[in-house]
């Protein structure tokens, strides 16, 4: 089959949006919009992703073993591309745990809204942020009174 | 007596939680930046571009601590106000936004207080003026708030102390801190480098610096009750005369610094003439 990788980026960045754009509006319809950006958008560029290196992976120049040999894997363009749904899926599922642990720790929604965006853009960033914002809010938790407006249990 | 870390972090945050946890936010911030300071080879003004975002959390870090301490001795029923609520927000979001900007110019490789370079910059910079004024209204609101407290359960002179520094501290930063703002940046002649500079505070040691007189006027709200707890202990004795009398000579000596800034030269400059 002849798909251009443009099609595929085409294609997948929808998937990856409605995601996000289902957990900034977690707190209206919580079990379903997580368990969609759980399981159902990581999980369908997970599929691409793996449909991608089960064709092309064969051949592919390069390895894991240094470093050099890792930006030789990342010179082949299905290659590239599986690379990007990995950060695509990974970061959003990330981000879907971020918002389901905060419901859990009753942390404020407004304060996950400040980490989704960063863990879109800089995934990791974005976990050390959510873990920052845990920390320092749990510290003091005992005390302080959730907003319960935003996030209705 | 049982020296229970846990039981004092819990009755020091407990009146001001927000405060509390932004404090803490600040701290855990700084390890990632000690990171990047060690990896980041990139200079402002001589000196590694992330030193001074570590010296800015350093120091919000020691006033949202400080406020988070005084905060016991504003009464409960006022601490629960709508008002008071509201506004603590104010603060905190003030403090998040200087943050932000400091770390967001750092990242970028670029100056954050006086960088007016493009528009977007220009108008940062003046929203965080504002954003700066606020910040340190904290420390005037809660001065005036303890001030009208009379059950704080304080010595007479601590409480006239603690609301003093507070107010004064406040009104001396906003003095210091503007008219520095209104230059063109914190040297006055000099070399216009962060390169030799006063250890650890990185102030100007060929020219005049006036980001001294801001950190004098900024720590008068600890100088005070500092003077009191260490007079009372020692002397075993302490009046109000006295607190007066080191919170004048401390203003004036605020001022001195000011104007050895303005007139270009560094503070305590006779040891570094000789080096």
């Amino acid at each position: 089959m002849n798909i251009n990788m443009e099609q595929i980026f085409m294609i997948t960045s929808p998937i990856m949006f409605s995601g996000w754009l289902a957990l900034v509006f977690s707190p209206l319809a919580p079990k379903f919009t997580i368990r969609f950006a759980t399981y159902v958008a990581p999980g369908i560029l997970s599929l691409v992703y793996m449909v991608l290196i089960m064709s092309f992976w064969a051949g592919t120049p390069g390895g894991f073993d240094t470093f050099e040999n890792v930006k030789l894997l990342f010179t082949k363009d299905e290659i590239i591309m599986a690379g990007w749904l990995h950060y695509l899926a990974f970061d959003l599922f990330v981000g879907a745990w971020i918002v389901a642990n905060a419901r859990m720790e009753a942390i404020p929604f407004w304060l996950v809204l400040i980490c989704l965006p960063v863990t879109l853009m800089f995934g990791p960033i974005g976990f050390i942020l959510y873990l920052m914002i845990r920390t320092s809010f749990k510290a003091v938790n005992h005390h302080a009174t959730p907003l319960k407006s935003l996030s209705k249990v | 007596m049982k020296f229970n870390m846990k039981t004092i972090f819990n009755d020091t945050t407990r009146y001001a939680p927000a405060l509390s946890a932004l404090t803490i936010f600040i701290l855990l911030s700084l390890i990632p930046k000690i990171g990047a300071m060690l990896l980041d080879d990139r200079l402002l003004h001589g000196v590694n571009i992330w030193s001074k975002p570590i010296k800015f959390d350093i120091s919000l870090a020691v006033y949202t601590a400080t406020l988070v301490i005084f905060a016991r001795w504003i009464p409960e029923i006022v601490r629960n106000k709508t008002w008071f609520k509201i506004f603590t927000g104010v603060v905190v979001t003030s403090i998040v936004l200087e943050q932000i900007w400091i770390n967001g110019a750092a990242a970028f490789g670029i100056g954050s207080h006086f960088n007016i370079a493009t528009p977007l910059m220009a108008i940062a910079y003046s929203l965080a003026g504002l954003a700066a004024v606020i910040l340190t209204s904290g420390a005037f609101v809660y001065g005036i708030l303890i001030a009208r407290n009379s059950q704080t359960g304080l010595a007479k002179d601590m409480h006239f102390a603690i609301w003093f520094g507070s107010v004064t501290m406040a009104i001396l930063t906003v003095i210091t801190a503007s008219y520095m703002a209104s230059q063109t940046g914190h040297w006055v002649g000099g070399n216009l480098s962060d390169v030799e500079a006063f250890p650890i505070m990185g102030w100007a040691t060929d020219g005049g610096d006036l980001r001294v007189a801001h950190f004098f006027a900024s720590h008068i709200i600890h100088a005070l009750p500092l003077f009191v707890l260490f007079t009372a202990w020692i002397f075993k004795t302490i009046s109000r005369k006295w607190v007066l009398g080191v919170a004048v000579i401390y203003t004036a000596c605020t001022f001195y610094t000011l104007w050895e800034a303005m007139s270009g030269q560094p503070f305590l400059g006779f040891i570094f003439k000789t080096i």
